[in-house]
């Protein structure tokens, strides 16, 4: 298989990886106010980790994958509001431990880092276009 | 995202100066690229045309091979052999023919995958629609320079 683009695949899977972070903070930001989940406790906010691999393509680049999509359990704020469902006999509410701007900084992050990537696969692109206008 | 693809192939296929014979052909190849059939159509015509150029450029060769026999009757049977070696000039073009048709046709997998919400991935049709809008411009280039090669031959004082 000729490979034209250079470092398409690391980047592919880069773009991949990315998405995923990106999925993962939009559960969490979605997930800002539930104060109840299938366990009956709240939302835990979830984190990914990347981790690098040989790509299973046989290209010899090094790819990168999400290794896991753990749960941050630190506890979340305890807030006063009786009317809510949720509250116990005390009137208090055990709140997520998501952080909107935490979660805005990794949307941000990951966002970038997207862009970056997006750049790598043009100029690459680019590369092999201008390589192709040898001779003329 | 997809009309920035095909504005690229298009512009691409579609530009005058690399195409002269294949331009109308490349158009409407591009117009209907969703349908798989008439894209494989034209590259298999467009390899048809790229292996009768080998051929014939390869006849003009063989022609032109005994009027200078006499000033180098090696050169000819050390290029036989390197051919049988590694496989005819036509087999390797028409297998490199075949890789980019081969690309063409995953770049379209990935646009019908995309389109009917099999997969959410842009970047992936993305990536397939580039790579095979950069291997049909290498053998684009192949074929130009097949193409000036005969025309040198053909150019040639008798």
């Amino acid at each position: 298989m000729m490979n034209l683009i250079p470092g398409v695949d690391a980047t592919a899977s880069a773009l991949n990886a990315e998405n995923i972070r990106m999925d993962v903070v939009a559960e969490n930001i979605a997930n800002a106010y539930t104060t109840h989940g299938a366990d009956g406790q709240p939302y835990q906010r979830k984190v990914v980790s990347f981790e690098a691999m040989l790509d299973p393509a046989g290209t010899g680049q090094t790819t990168v994958q999400v290794s896991q999509v753990a749960t941050d359990n630190t506890p979340g704020e305890t807030i006063y509001d009786p009317s809510n469902p949720d509250a116990n006999k005390e009137g208090m509410v055990k709140m997520p431990n998501v952080n909107l701007s935490t979660e805005m900084v990794d949307l941000m992050t990951s966002s970038r880092a997207y862009e970056a990537n997006l750049a790598v696969i043009r100029n690459a692109r680019q590369m092999a276009a201008k390589a192709l206008t040898i001779g003329h | 995202m997809l009309p920035i693809g095909s504005v690229d192939l298009s512009s691409l296929i579609g530009n005058p100066e690399r195409l002269s014979a294949a331009g109308t052909a490349g158009a409407g190849a591009t117009g209907t690229n969703a349908a798989g059939a008439e894209a494989d159509g034209f590259v298999s015509q467009a390899l048809a045309s790229a292996a009768g150029v080998a051929s014939s450029a390869a006849a003009a060769a063989n022609a032109s091979a005994p009027a200078i026999a006499g000033v180098s009757p090696t050169a000819g049977s050390t290029i036989a052999a390197s051919d049988a070696s590694s496989g005819s000039f036509s087999q390797v073009l028409q297998n490199a023919v075949q890789e980019v048709n081969g690309k063409m046709q995953a770049a379209d997998v990935a646009k019908t995958n995309l389109l009917t919400g099999e997969t959410s991935n842009v970047h992936q049709a993305m990536i397939a629609v580039q790579e095979a809008n950069v291997a049909f411009s290498l053998m684009v280039e192949v074929r130009n320079k097949l193409v000036d090669s005969y025309q040198e031959l053909m150019r040639m004082q008798v």
